[in-house]
């Protein structure tokens, strides 16, 4: 019963079958081939969402952190405000430099929805920084009234960049 | 301090008092707000000293353009103005946003929607 492919008689009919094998098993392979290359690209999307993920959070925590610091500056000016009126260059210096570091803070976290501030932040960053050594050149003098008006208007505008980065922010938030 | 000093002091002030009564045509353009008197234009630039701040200079110019006189509000330091400003630099901050308030017409603009909140219901969709 098992030796009839082995005869002569059956030669053509074993050709015949070992063709179709042939073909049967190249249409196995194929598929597979591509379930498994379908079990490698869902793999591989797992890994990629969950990289997304992980970058979705590091966003949220670098707004949240923009946030924070944008407020902490928002509250580093009115220090700077009551120390105009008392004309303390001191209390200047101590509190633009705290402003100066929670700027420095805000353009490293590089968020995208303040991107349209960078030059804004950079130009503020340059003028806290000469006003600081301003400050601290002036620090046994009393401030006279021209330069605390036009301090304090410059420390205005900054509080209008700082109101902006915080409406870009929770904008992007409600969207 | 000298005469021309003065005289500059005397022009800001005048100009609060025209402009607080909406008697100075501004127009604006950039940092600048400016108005015509006779031959003559008056401009007044707001920029930044070298310490960044700001600062506002005040230029006469004639017919062809050539600056007949020009000073900025730190010139003015050593006189104070007749109006409640401590200083010429507040003074001359306040002209500037008034001034081109009036010139972009967002004050006619605000009063316009006062007085038709005031004598109409308005249909506000929310």
């Amino acid at each position: 019963m098992f030796n009839w492919p082995f005869t002569a008689d059956a030669t053509l009919d074993v050709q015949g079958v070992g063709f179709w094998l042939g073909i049967v098993g190249f249409a196995v392979t194929i598929i597979g081939f591509l379930l498994t290359w379908r079990k490698i690209a869902n793999a591989k999307s797992v890994a990629e969402s969950l990289k997304d993920q992980v970058l979705g959070i590091r966003v949220s925590l670098d707004r949240y952190d923009v946030s924070q610091e944008a407020s902490k500056a928002d509250a580093h000016l009115k220090y700077a405000q009551t120390h105009l009126k008392e004309r303390s260059w001191s209390g200047l210096a101590a509190s633009y430099t705290d402003f100066l570091r929670s700027l420095h803070i805000i353009r490293q976290l590089q968020v995208v929805e303040i991107e349209q501030f960078s030059e804004n932040i950079q130009s503020t960053i340059l003028y806290c920084e000469k006003l600081i050594t301003r400050a601290e050149l002036n620090v046994n003098n009393i401030m006279n009234d021209n330069d605390a008006s036009k301090i304090n208007s410059s420390t205005r505008s900054n509080e209008m960049l700082i109101t902006s980065i915080k409406v870009a922010l929770s904008r992007s938030i409600v969207q | 301090m000298s005469a021309a000093i003065e005289k500059f002091g005397l022009l800001c002030d005048a100009l609060w008092a025209k402009t607080s009564e909406n008697k100075v045509p501004w127009r604006t353009e950039g940092n600048l707000i400016a108005f015509d008197s006779g031959p003559n234009v008056c401009l007044i630039k707001r920029s930044s000293n070298s310490n960044g701040d700001d600062i506002y200079t005040v230029s006469l110019l004639n017919g062809s353009g050539v600056v007949l006189e020009s000073f900025d509000d730190e010139t003015l330091v050593d006189i104070a103005p007749s109006s409640n400003f401590e200083n010429y630099f507040q003074l001359l901050d306040a002209l500037f946003e008034r001034g081109r308030r009036q010139a972009t017409g967002a004050d006619v603009a605000l009063d316009d929607l006062l007085h038709r909140l005031e004598s109409e219901t308005l249909d506000i969709p929310f």
